[in-house]
């Protein structure tokens, strides 16, 4: 596994260090404005910027005729892909918390700590646990595209429901009866189980999969 | 004897292409030539045997285990290499060895890589991206043969190279099989000059094997010769196996113990028998 | 000692090898109880399949010429000048035998078959 993430490195340094400057403006940019809470957000967006990378580097080589008959598990190689974007989220979280204890007022700091360690995860995790199934299902570009028509479905989804006032509200006065740690706790469990299906789901599909 | 490789009743469907169902049997310490035309099934083959596809039926055994109990330890003694390298473009030289260096772990041999690139003085600086055909070969062909396989599977990895570098290749596998526990198997539509290292020639056409037999039985079997129309007439129409017809007489391929002792008759090489056996079935 | 493939020769490779090693064993290039090169070594140099080497010290064997040890490899065979006579003396023994079997069912008188023998004798010497 190793060896596979290594691999996914290479494939990614040019653009990790682009990636690193970008943020680096970002982090600047949002600072002196002000706006804090826009830097948790780029570790929303960045796995999948990188995991459509690395997914289109790996179609261009095909590097999987070479890695499967190597010695390794077809779920390792899965579990690679999801080890990367766990990372990512940890990465994430961590910096949010460390954003947090380094700014004094502001939302942040209302925001208290579990709730940031339990939505964190979710968000960051969020798109590439339901992209990564699509993307090994119909492959990097296809799998993008799917995930696009997806998004307008939900879209539109939450239009609708975002139509429908009632039941907004509804939501809205529930959530605020119910404690914070008890929703805190409901986003961890979401975010497990989310990711576990994501990846039976992935593993399933790659192990079936012929080259 | 264990045997390297063996297929039993190997069946794969593709389409409207069918493998099988194949049995084969390759003892190991010996070079197998694996021919056919284009499309014949040799890459399927080849696929099915390194888990990249799926058997409809049949077993897959390599080097004695079969291969859906192969752990990835197991696998560390099968080498192969592609006609293409199949990593990231984007790597160097530097870090494909680091690659597998973490890929193979113990048995890696730094030394053995070392020492092949040195002969083969692939450049160090650039990315593979900017390798030459050639070049990937040779680097694919030193990375198999630096992590102490037993079995070196190559598909289609010397079509289209320069004499030169096949000249190369034939060496490394006569060197490679200097020890009775290492096993090649070679698949490719052309096997030309790596035909004189081969032990063995299995022969495929349309998803059948038609025959697998030591190379120098095969090439005493059969004899070329050019014939008069008149002349051709006179022999046992099973002797023939295939024959292309010119403006100047006849030009055939024979099988020399349905012909009289007196012909005289050429040398034939593996190609050409596959060349008429195909254009003799049309 | 030299060993030297021809494509152009009628004989297949196993025996143009297994002929030359014969012959430098004859003519005493070879000692007796040297060690020859292993069959895979001899393949490699010679860049042909190792079944065809295998092929040609196997024949060897089996006429006497070399003697295989397992694990160590293939040695010259101390060539018996007695035992060699000896063994071509029971090999015309047994062609005799089939000559004169021969002879009898095609109805062939003794005196024919001398003569016979001495045209052929005669050819043999022309030809070499």
């Amino acid at each position: 596994m190793k060896a596979l993430i290594y691999k996914d490195l290479v494939s990614l340094k040019r653009t990790v260090l682009l990636s690193l400057v970008i943020l680096a403006v970002v982090c600047f940019n949002a600072v002196q404005q002000g706006a804090v809470l826009l830097l948790p957000m780029i570790f929303v967006l960045m796995p999948v910027i990188l995991l459509g990378i690395i997914f289109g580097s790996d179609t261009q080589s095909k590097v999987d005729v070479y890695i499967i008959p190597g010695p390794i598990k077809r779920t390792t190689v899965v579990l690679s892909r999801y080890a990367f974007i766990w990372f990512m989220a940890l990465i994430g979280t961590l910096f949010t918390m460390l954003l947090k204890a380094l700014t004094s007022g502001g939302i942040l700091a209302e925001i208290p700590w579990h709730f940031i360690i339990a939505t964190m995860p979710l968000l960051t995790t969020l798109i590439a646990a339901i992209q990564l199934p699509l993307m090994y299902k119909f492959g990097a570009e296809k799998g993008r595209l799917v995930f696009v028509v997806l998004y307008f479905i939900i879209f539109a989804l939450f239009s609708y429901i975002g139509s429908n006032k009632g039941f907004i509200s509804e939501l809205v006065n529930k959530l605020e009866n119910l404690n914070l740690g008890v929703v805190s706790l409901l986003l961890v469990g979401v975010t497990l189980l989310l990711n576990a299906v994501s990846f039976t789901l992935s593993e399933a599909i790659y192990s079936k999969k012929e080259f | 004897m264990q045997n390297a490789i063996e297929l039993r009743g190997l069946k794969k469907r593709l389409g409207s292409f069918e493998l099988g169902p194949l049995n084969l049997s390759i003892p190991k310490g010996c070079i197998v030539g694996y021919i056919g035309e284009n499309g014949a099934g040799k890459s399927t083959t080849i696929k099915l045997m390194l888990g990249l596809m799926k058997p409809d039926q049949g077993e897959i055994k390599l080097l004695g285990k079969s291969i859906q109990d192969m752990t990835p330890e197991m696998k560390k003694d099968i080498a192969y290499v592609f006609d293409d390298l199949y990593l990231p473009e984007s790597m160097d030289l530097e870090s494909v060895l680091h690659f597998h260096r973490n890929f193979y772990g113990s048995a890696w041999q730094d030394k053995t890589f070392s020492e092949l690139n040195a002969r083969f003085q692939l450049p160090n600086n650039k990315s593979i991206k900017h390798f030459s055909r050639g070049m990937k070969m040779q680097l694919g062909l030193a990375l198999a043969l630096s992590h102490g396989a037993k079995l070196l599977l190559l598909d289609e990895a010397t079509s289209g190279l320069d004499p030169v570098i096949r000249d190369d290749v034939l060496d490394l596998l006569l060197e490679y099989i200097q020890d009775e526990n290492h096993t090649v198997f070679v698949s490719s539509h052309i096997l030309s000059d790596l035909e004189k290292a081969a032990d063995y020639i299995a022969f495929i056409h349309k998803g059948q094997l038609l025959f697998m037999e030591t190379k120098d039985d095969l090439v005493n079997q059969y004899g070329i010769t050019t014939l008069s129309r008149e002349q051709l007439e006179e022999i046992d129409d099973k002797a023939i196996v295939g024959k292309r017809t010119h403006q100047f007489g006849v030009e055939v391929l024979l099988k020399k113990e349905l012909i009289p002792n007196d012909f005289e008759l050429e040398k034939v090489s593996v190609e050409d028998i596959m060349v008429y056996m195909i254009k003799g079935e049309r | 000692m030299n060993i030297q493939i021809k494509n152009s020769s009628n004989d297949p490779i196993y025996l143009q090898i297994k002929n030359q090693i014969r012959d430098a064993i004859i003519n005493g290039e070879l000692e007796a109880e040297e060690l020859l090169p292993s069959i895979r070594l001899l393949a490699k140099e010679l860049r042909v399949s190792v079944i065809t080497t295998k092929r040609a010290y196997d024949e060897l064997e089996n006429d006497g010429f070399i003697h295989s040890v397992q694990g160590k490899g293939s040695f010259v065979a101390p060539q018996n000048s007695d035992l060699m006579k000896e063994k071509l003396l029971r090999k015309i023994e047994a062609n005799i035998t089939e000559m004169l079997h021969c002879a009898q069912l095609a109805d062939f008188s003794l005196d024919e078959l001398i003569e016979m023998i001495k045209i052929m004798e005669e050819e043999h010497a022309e030809c070499d």
